[in-house]
């Protein structure tokens, strides 16, 4: 766990790797630049004036080979949130959120994705969606009262789910024929919940 | 709270559903970028423009603008062959700054352009547009900055853009917004922000691209 985090903060660190070829078709076009114009100068001004004082990143990337990496940390601020779509074969994405209330959402689609995201803190949400072949995913949590809802589709892939602490729980859903390359979840701590749903058909996916 | 519950939902929502737009991704003086935000020298009395800079053969042009106080505008438009450099600064509590640069590239196997634009004030904003590769864009927002803008888009092979909003704390920090869009192989988008209620961006499409994001 602690060398998942030590590992993941090593990396955003460092900064990129991956490299490759191959391109799909995107879902969601123009999908970060339209919220862009979506929030506009006008909204940001006025949801300043309230009293939300989140952090928030949003990253599309669209191709292959791509390299997202995300740090966020709040530790003595509001929570953080970031949404995260990479379309497109071997992309990397690297996320950590440090702090309470944290949130993040995020879909891979596409083959030899890597993600590894981590959150440590209470109260943090882990969401998101994989979908393709040979992608390896790694979510790990540390604290307390933290959620993750994942979904996964295709073969061959590696997935790995961790969390320590109290009142956490996980919910996995997937369509996943075969995990040859490996699947685990790791639970440490007290009154924790589990959901795993194998072989249901995720919406949109055949 | 309220607010706060709708906004989150909206930002999910856009990025994953997916809407039509048609403003360009950085605002120029003759086109408006998100949320119908335009660069005009209206509330800039104050106001430069290095226009006439264009040349489509001439190289090494070289464009430098220096604005002290409130309400600055700078604009420098440079269209040449390649390797041209542009710095805007705008300090002394430069507050409802606005500053632009454009670079278009005729030739893109040569060296290419680097871009810089340094506001220190608070409702700053800063555009730039680059067209080739091997182009370099900073935006740096700081000291006391809140509430300033920054919108950066290149088109192209190996550019990298790069946004920092940072600076002290001192009463009213926070609440800037940065956007990258890139089109193109083996990019760069950076951005650091620092304080809350930052928001950050980023779009790229292409191959071997890189997204780093800290905010803190």
């Amino acid at each position: 766990m602690k060398t998942h985090l030590l590992w993941l903060a090593t990396s955003l660190l460092s900064g990129p790797a991956l490299r490759a070829q191959a391109q799909t078709t995107p879902p969601g076009e123009g999908t970060a630049q339209q919220l862009a114009e979506a929030l506009g100068p006008d909204q940001l001004l006025s949801v300043r004036a309230g009293a939300d004082q989140r952090n928030t990143a949003s990253l599309l990337q669209n191709g292959a080979g791509n390299t997202a990496t995300l740090s966020q940390s709040s530790l003595n601020l509001p929570a953080n949130q970031a949404y995260i779509a990479q379309v497109g074969a071997t992309n990397e994405l690297n996320l950590l959120q440090l702090g309470s209330a944290n949130r993040a959402t995020y879909t891979q689609t596409g083959n030899g994705n890597q993600g590894l995201l981590g959150q440590r803190g209470t109260a943090n949400t882990l969401e998101g969606s994989v979908t393709g072949n040979q992608n390896a995913v790694s979510l790990t949590q540390d604290g307390n009262n933290n959620q993750i809802t994942s979904q996964v589709a295709a073969d061959n892939r590696q997935y790995n789910l961790s969390q320590i602490g109290n009142n956490n729980s996980i919910t996995q859903r997937e369509t996943t024929p075969s995990a040859q390359r490996g699947y685990s979840i790791e639970q440490r701590g007290s009154n924790m919940h589990i959901t795993v749903e194998q072989g249901r058909g995720l919406p949109g996916v055949p | 709270m309220k607010m706060k519950t709708t906004f989150a939902m909206l930002a999910g929502g856009l990025l994953f559903a997916g809407i039509a737009n048609a403003q360009v991704a950085a605002p120029r003086p003759s086109l408006p970028g998100p949320g119908s935000l335009t660069i005009t020298d209206t509330r800039n009395p104050n106001r430069a423009d290095a226009d006439a800079n264009r040349s489509r053969t001439g190289r090494s042009e070289d464009s430098y603008v220096q604005q002290l106080g409130t309400g600055q505008y700078a604009s420098v438009i440079q269209n040449s062959y390649s390797d041209t450099h542009a710095d805007i600064v705008q300090t002394a509590n430069a507050t409802n700054a606005d500053a632009y640069q454009e670079q278009i590239q005729t030739n893109s196997t040569l060296p290419g352009s680097s871009a810089y634009i340094y506001q220190n004030g608070q409702r700053d904003l800063a555009s730039q547009y680059q067209n080739g590769s091997g182009n370099r864009a900073v935006a740096s927002q700081t000291s006391t900055g809140f509430s300033n803008l920054s919108y950066q888009e290149q088109t192209g092979n190996n550019n990298a853009a790069t946004v920092s909003q940072t600076g002290i704390a001192s009463g009213n920090v926070g609440g800037n917004f940065a956007q990258q869009v890139q089109q193109g192989n083996s990019n760069l988008a950076r951005t650091t922000q620092d304080y809350s209620n930052a928001w950050s961006v980023i779009e790229q499409r292409g191959n071997s691209n890189t997204a780093l994001v800290r905010q803190q």
